[in-house]
Parts: structure tokens; C-alpha cells; sequence
């Protein structure tokens, strides 16, 4: 009798003041990850990709940029877009879109790195077989290069996805109405379903995180682990460029990787 | 067809490559020799400018490497190259990787080019693994099928960069065989190696190169038997344990 | 009233930068506060977490099976819930489950917010720490432990003298980014109300609507203390001559 009285704000935690008012809840926080890595991908992976570059300019934006919002806390960065979008793009911005902006650009700079070590993982030797069969670097990067790397890339991405998710949580100091929210809520308004509160929150979170890891760690037995989590390693693959350096003797087609010597 | 002239390079303060000078006419078979460091790999790669040269010339088919005017794509179609670690792409089959090139740089169709795959592995005798994926290939086998992936482009010159050194010994042969094949149909090769018993078969000339100079060029008999450098003598001694050179001792 | 402030317009802002502001009391002695008390968390709970995280890892590979199995089930646990669920649950929750003479006592006592936050973030970077650990133990050389046997050493000086120095060294570089990932995380702490740095600027905000000022100078603190725990790690690997080159590019 106990029990079902505290199972009776599930659907508060699932889906938030859906459908009387907007969506929230556990499906929120999938939702936010899910828009955070979709909209962050194009520029992660173009930022990744020209970390690579052995041009001084072309280099150092993209590392300046991951190097700042990965040594940013994801609350400021929450509460840098609720401030400034606002003056941007005028009051109608709500929190939640914010709060995914915010995300984005948190992610972002995480999948940049993703790339980066995908694309730094395939030997040299497969770009040299590429081209010495007479293939554009275009071609080969299309069809040598760019597929294996995101073969190798799969597994990382999606235990960033996990990650995301349970971070996630954050947005509600901004009144996002999430799992976390949620809970809080209820927790306040109904103290005798405090403890269902925080087992629902908990339950949820962990639900959803520990299935994706487990399907994260198939993947990772099938294509192999990546360590994401090295700090620094600054090779630059001009092999790898679209636009190769030019350097000093005009040659300017080859494959040298003898830019900066630590290759 | 190849032509070196006053060709050097440095790796930083390395000078890797010191004034090399050679000729390689069509048809012809060169085996590169010599101790680990000499630069061999180096001048092989500098004839597709897998490398760059930092002072002289090369110039292949006719086309000089340094102009800027010259269609580098379009010249490394027309050379091939096999490598030591074989860099077949692990995520295509042994089929695929032979089309690959043929079908994006010759805009061959899909049959043809297939057609041309098989044949090809035919010749390196592998045409009932067509489906398989280098993963699944032992060395031999893929070496054979990356010798396959360059001739689908046609090329007028292979270049083989030690191909059996990651070899097992066993698996060699089959390699060796294929390469012996392809020099009997006249193939212009020039081969980095350290299997001498092949450039004593089949290699029109040997070119012995220390510490980033030629210092011999000769025909097999010439460098492996008769040596005249010291530091030749020295590197055939070492190598072989072959007692060429007891009849010499003998008669001090 | 000072003349301090200038009226600044960017994308037709209409907002008045007012820089005195985070250096006028009372609001600087609230973000002097806010450095102290992040920098007492990182410390603390960067030295709990790693304490914690040790035994954990060392439970994980205990010979009895019961040991085990509760070393991977914290592991679990606490690995698939975010660390802000732990924070809040010990400053609302975690009283309430203690007997009501110390819970009382908890909730009242003014500093709870930090040790609070202190212990939810501890047990939410063991998980990580732990399990970084067990991996920099996988890669340590079985024969190590085999020679640490067969020189007859003891179990437990076995773990002292070879196990755990190899651990941590090699898992150094992802050890350093976690730690710095718990620095980011000491921010979590202000929704608890612990007076830490966040909490400031937001505190800040609310009191003036002026938060854009604080929290510019926030964020550059967190940069600049992110950076220069980085940049420790990476002396620390030149140091001890850690290879990070896992990701380099090296040819097959």
C-alpha cells in the first residue's frame, strides 16, 4: 500500500509535467544529450580534425578553443549561455534551449578530441598505399582514411554519449525540468516521498547509464579501446591534410611528416 | 626512365642521402643493398616523392619531380609500390582493395574493374580468397594481394620496399615468386632488399648504398662475387659466411 | 558613489559592465571565500577520492570472492550515477539516514554544505579512480608479479613495492584528466549552498545583476587552475618518463 503510494509520481519522473505542460523528466535529459552531440558534431569533428594540422594557425584556434570549455566547469558554461543568449537572441530564448546550447558547445570540444584520436590511431602507411596507388588525398581520405577512423571512433562516442547523459543533470539549477528536477520537486512538495524521490532519481540515472555502458563495452571488445583520456599527444598529421604545408624547398605534394620534428 | 642527378636530402642535421646519382632504363630490374640505415628506403620513396629531396633532381618518365607543374597524382598512378607492412585497408576486402584505386582514379566500372581484380589475383594465386579481409590473410597472402592492388593500376614501375622483411621465412617464397614472375614479363622493378639470393636470379643490376651514398653499382657477379669496395667486401663477408673470398685469403 | 563604471554596448547589449564590482566588498570577500573553499575541496577530496579509489581497485583483485564482488559493486553503482545525484543525496538524504542524535546534529552544524559535498564527490571520483587504476594495473607486465614472487616476497610487499608504483605510473595520464574532471566538478557543490566559487558568482548575481563580471573572472580562475594542474601533469610525465605515445601514429 506504502509502496504504491510512492510509485505514484513515476510518470512525474519519466516524463516531467508532460502532458499538462512540456516535456521532462528522464526523457528529457536523453533528449538534451541526444540534440547536445547531434548539433555538436560537425563542429567537433572539423575542430578535431584541424587540431591535426601542422600549421601554427590553423592549430592553435582549435586547440585554444577544446582546451578552454575542457578546463571550464559545465555549470558556468550553463550559466554563461542562460546569461548571455538572452541579450542575443532576445527573451523568447527558453531555458531548455540554453541549456542544450550549452551542452553543444560542451561537447563539442569532448568530440573534437574523439576525432582527433581516431583519425591519429590509423597508420601512416595506409595513406602512403592510398596515394601511391594514384589516388587525390581527397579520395583517399574519403575512402581509406575517414572510414576506419570511424570505425575506431563508434566506441568512444558512445560512452561520451553516457557521460553526457549524466551530466545532463546539471541543467536543472537553471529550472530545467529533469530527472534531477524533478526529483527535487517532489522531494520539496511531498516531503513524506522524499526517499522515492531519490531512489526514482537514482534509479533512473542509473538505468539508462548502465545499459548504454554495457552496449558501450560490447563495442569496445568488437573494435578495441581507445584511451581518450591522454592529455597531450601533439603529433600533427600534415599526411592527413586536405591542404598540405607548403614549406621552404616548394615541394609542396608530399607526404613528409617532418614539419614540427616530433612527429 | 628513372634518373637521379646530384640528389640530396637531410632528416634535420641527418644527411640521409649524399649526392646520389643513378640510372635506371626501362625494363630493367634494381636491387638496392646494404646495411640497415643506408638510406635505401629513403631513395625508393623519393621516386613516387613519398619523400621529398631537398637539392638535385629526379626525374621520371620524362617528368621532373620538383616542378611544380608536374601532376604528382597522376605520375604515382603510373608507379607502383609495395611495402613492407603490406598497408592493405583493413576495412575492404582483398577484392576491394584491388579495385579501389582502378574504379576512383580510372573511372573503371564496376565489372571491369572486378574482372581486372580477379585476373590479377589469379596471377598472384589467391583468386579463391577474394572475399577475405586482410585480417584474415596470413603475411604471404596479403603481401601477394598488395602486389595485386599496385598492377591493377597498370604501372610502368613498381617499387618494392623490403616486401619479405616482415615475413616468415616460409612465406617468402611465394612473394619472391611473384616479383621473379613479374621481372621475366619485363616489368621496370626496383627492389629494396635483403634476400640476395633473388637479385642474383633475376636483378639486371645492383646498387650497394652505406650511410646514404651509392658505393657500388654493378651486375649481380660484380657486387655479390667481386666486390671492389672495402666496405662491400666487408658487408658480402658478414652477410653471406660464404667462403667467395677463402680462395683470396688462401693465396696471401 | 564612485564614478567606476563605464557603459559599454556589444551586440546592442544593454548591459552595464561594472568591473569595480567583484573587487568592492562585500561581494570580494564572498569570491575570496568561494577560491578558498574550491580549493579546500579539490585538495581534500582529490586526496579521498584517490585513497578510496585504491582500496577499491586492491578490493577488485582480493582472492575472496565476496570482497570482490563488493569492490565491482560500488564500482557499478556508483560509476552509472552522476556525481551531482551523490552530493545532493548527502546533504538531504544521508542525515536522515543516520540515527536522529548525529543527523541533527549534521544537518545544523554550518559547514555540512562542504562536507557534504566533500563526501558525495569523493565517492563519485573513486568509481572512476578505481577503475582507471585497475586498467594501469592491466597494463603492467604479468612477469612483474611473477618476479615479485619469485624473489619471495610477501603478498602485501608485493603490492606495496611492485604493484602500486608500476599502477599509478602508468596510469598517470588518465588519472591527471580525472582529477582535473573532479576539480571541474567541486562547481556541483553550489547547489548545496557550499560557499564555493560558483556559488559566489551567482550569489553575486542575484544580489546585483551583475553577474557577467564575476563570473568572467570565475571562469578564468577555473582555466587557470585547470591549466596549471595540466601542466603539472605533464612535468610529472616527463619526469618519470611516462610514454603517452598510446595515440601517436606509428606505422603497422
Amino acid at each position: 500500500m506504502q509502496l504504491l503510494d510512492q510509485l505514484a509520481n513515476w510518470n512525474f519522473y519519466l516524463f516531467g509535467p508532460f502532458p499538462r505542460g512540456e516535456m521532462g523528466g528522464l526523457f528529457l535529459n536523453i533528449i538534451m544529450a541526444f540534440l547536445a552531440i547531434v548539433f555538436s558534431f560537425v563542429v567537433g569533428a572539423i575542430v578535431g580534425y584541424s587540431r591535426l594540422s601542422c600549421r601554427m594557425y590553423v592549430k592553435f584556434p582549435c586547440f585554444a578553443y577544446v582546451e578552454l570549455i575542457r578546463s571550464t566547469p559545465l555549470i558556468m558554461l550553463i550559466f554563461w549561455f542562460y546569461f548571455f543568449l538572452p541579450y542575443i537572441f532576445g527573451s523568447g530564448i527558453t531555458i531548455f534551449w540554453s541549456a542544450v546550447i550549452a551542452l553543444s558547445v560542451y561537447a563539442s570540444a569532448y568530440e573534437a578530441e574523439i576525432v582527433r584520436a581516431g583519425v591519429m590511431a590509423i597508420p601512416k602507411g595506409q595513406m602512403e598505399a592510398a596515394l601511391s596507388t594514384g589516388m587525390s588525398r581527397y579520395q583517399s581520405m574519403r575512402h581509406v582514411i575517414l572510414p576506419q577512423a570511424f570505425r575506431i571512433m563508434v566506441p568512444s562516442f558512445v560512452s561520451f554519449f553516457v557521460s553526457l547523459f549524466k551530466d545532463t543533470s546539471v541543467t536543472y539549477i537553471i529550472g530545467v525540468i529533469e530527472l534531477t528536477q524533478a526529483g527535487i520537486i517532489i522531494s520539496q512538495r511531498q516531503p513524506d516521498k522524499m526517499y522515492a524521490a531519490y531512489i526514482s532519481m537514482g534509479i533512473g540515472f542509473w538505468l539508462v547509464s548502465f545499459s548504454m555502458s554495457h552496449f558501450a563495452r560490447r563495442l569496445e571488445k568488437k573494435i578495441g579501446v581507445f584511451d581518450l583520456e591522454s592529455i597531450r599527444p601533439d603529433a600533427c598529421r600534415d599526411d592527413f591534410m586536405l591542404l598540405p604545408a607548403h614549406k621552404k624547398d616548394k615541394t609542396p605534394d608530399t607526404l613528409s611528416t617532418s614539419c614540427p620534428p616530433q612527429s | 626512365m628513372i634518373k637521379f642527378i646530384a640528389a640530396n636530402k637531410w632528416f634535420g642535421a641527418i644527411h640521409v642521402l649524399k649526392n646520389v646519382n643513378l640510372g635506371i632504363t626501362k625494363g630493367e630490374v634494381v636491387v638496392i643493398c646494404g646495411p640497415s640505415g643506408a638510406g635505401k628506403s629513403t631513395l625508393l620513396r623519393t621516386i613516387n616523392k613519398l619523400e621529398p629531396i631537398d637539392d638535385g633532381e629526379i626525374i621520371v618518365d620524362g617528368k621532373y619531380l620538383s616542378d611544380p607543374k608536374t601532376d604528382l597524382t597522376a605520375l604515382r598512378a603510373e608507379i607502383g609500390m609495395v611495402f613492407q607492412h603490406f598497408n592493405l585497408y583493413p576495412h575492404k576486402t582483398a577484392l576491394k582493395n584491388i579495385t579501389l584505386a582502378p574504379r576512383k582514379v580510372r573511372g573503371l566500372s564496376k565489372s571491369k574493374a572486378e574482372a581486372r581484380a580477379l585476373k590479377l589475383l589469379e596471377k598472384v594465386g589467391l583468386s579463391h580468397r577474394c572475399d577475405a579481409f586482410p585480417a584474415q590473410l596470413s603475411g604471404g597472402e596479403q603481401q601477394r594481394v598488395a602486389i595485386a592492388r599496385s598492377l591493377a593500376m597498370e604501372p610502368k614501375i613498381m617499387l618494392f620496399d623490403e616486401p619479405t622483411s616482415a615475413l616468415d621465412p616460409e612465406l617468402i617464397n611465394e612473394v619472391l615468386d611473384v616479383m621473379t614472375s613479374l621481372a621475366k614479363e619485363g616489368m621496370t622493378m626496383v627492389v629494396v632488399t635483403h634476400e640476395i639470393g633473388f637479385a642474383q636470379k633475376v636483378a639486371d643490376k645492383v646498387v650497394f648504398m652505406n650511410d646514404g651514398e651509392i658505393l657500388e653499382i654493378g651486375t649481380p657477379p660484380d657486387i655479390f662475387v667481386n666486390p671492389q669496395h672495402e666496405r662491400t667486401k666487408e658487408f658480402m663477408r658478414s652477410v653471406f659466411h660464404v667462403p667467395i673470398f677463402d680462395e683470396e685469403l688462401a693465396e696471401d | 558613489m564612485t564614478k567606476n563604471w563605464r557603459r559599454t554596448k556589444i551586440f546592442e547589449l544593454n548591459y552595464e559592465f561594472d568591473w569595480s564590482i567583484p573587487f568592492r566588498e562585500p561581494y570580494l570577500g564572498m569570491m575570496i571565500t568561494g577560491v578558498k573553499v574550491t580549493i579546500i575541496l579539490l585538495v581534500s577530496t582529490s586526496i579521498t577520492s584517490l585513497l578510496l579509489g585504491t582500496a577499491i581497485s586492491i578490493m577488485r583483485i582480493s582472492r575472496i570472492k565476496i570482497v570482490r564482488m563488493l569492490g565491482t559493486l560500488y564500482v557499478e553503482i556508483f560509476r552509472n550515477v552522476p556525481g551531482l545525484f551523490w552530493i545532493l543525496f548527502f546533504y538531504f538524504i544521508f542525515p536522515e539516514l543516520l540515527p536522529s542524535w548525529i543527523g541533527d546534529k549534521l544537518n545544523t552544524y554550518t559547514y555540512y554544505p562542504v562536507v557534504a559535498g566533500i563526501l558525495g564527490l569523493t565517492v563519485d571520483n573513486a568509481s572512476y579512480v578505481s577503475d582507471i587504476l585497475r586498467s594501469g594495473r592491466l597494463a603492467i607486465p604479468h612477469g612483474q608479479r611473477e618476479a615479485a614472487i619469485s624473489t619471495g616476497l610477501g603478498r602485501v610487499q608485493q603490492y606495496f613495492h611492485v604493484l602500486l608504483p608500476q599502477m599509478y605510473r602508468a596510469a598517470l595520464p588518465p588519472l591527471g584528466t580525472r582529477m582535473v574532471h573532479n576539480f571541474k566538478n567541486t562547481s556541483l557543490c553550489m547547489a548545496i549552498t557550499a560557499p564555493e566559487l560558483t556559488w559566489a558568482t551567482q550569489n553575486i548575481e542575484s544580489l546585483t545583476f551583475r553577474g557577467i563580471e564575476a563570473t568572467t573572472i570565475a571562469t578564468l580562475f577555473y582555466i587557470a587552475l585547470a591549466s596549471a594542474m595540466i601542466a603539472v601533469i605533464i612535468i610529472l610525465e616527463k619526469v618519470l618518463k611516462i610514454d603517452v605515445s598510446g595515440i601517436s601514429a606509428s606505422e603497422a
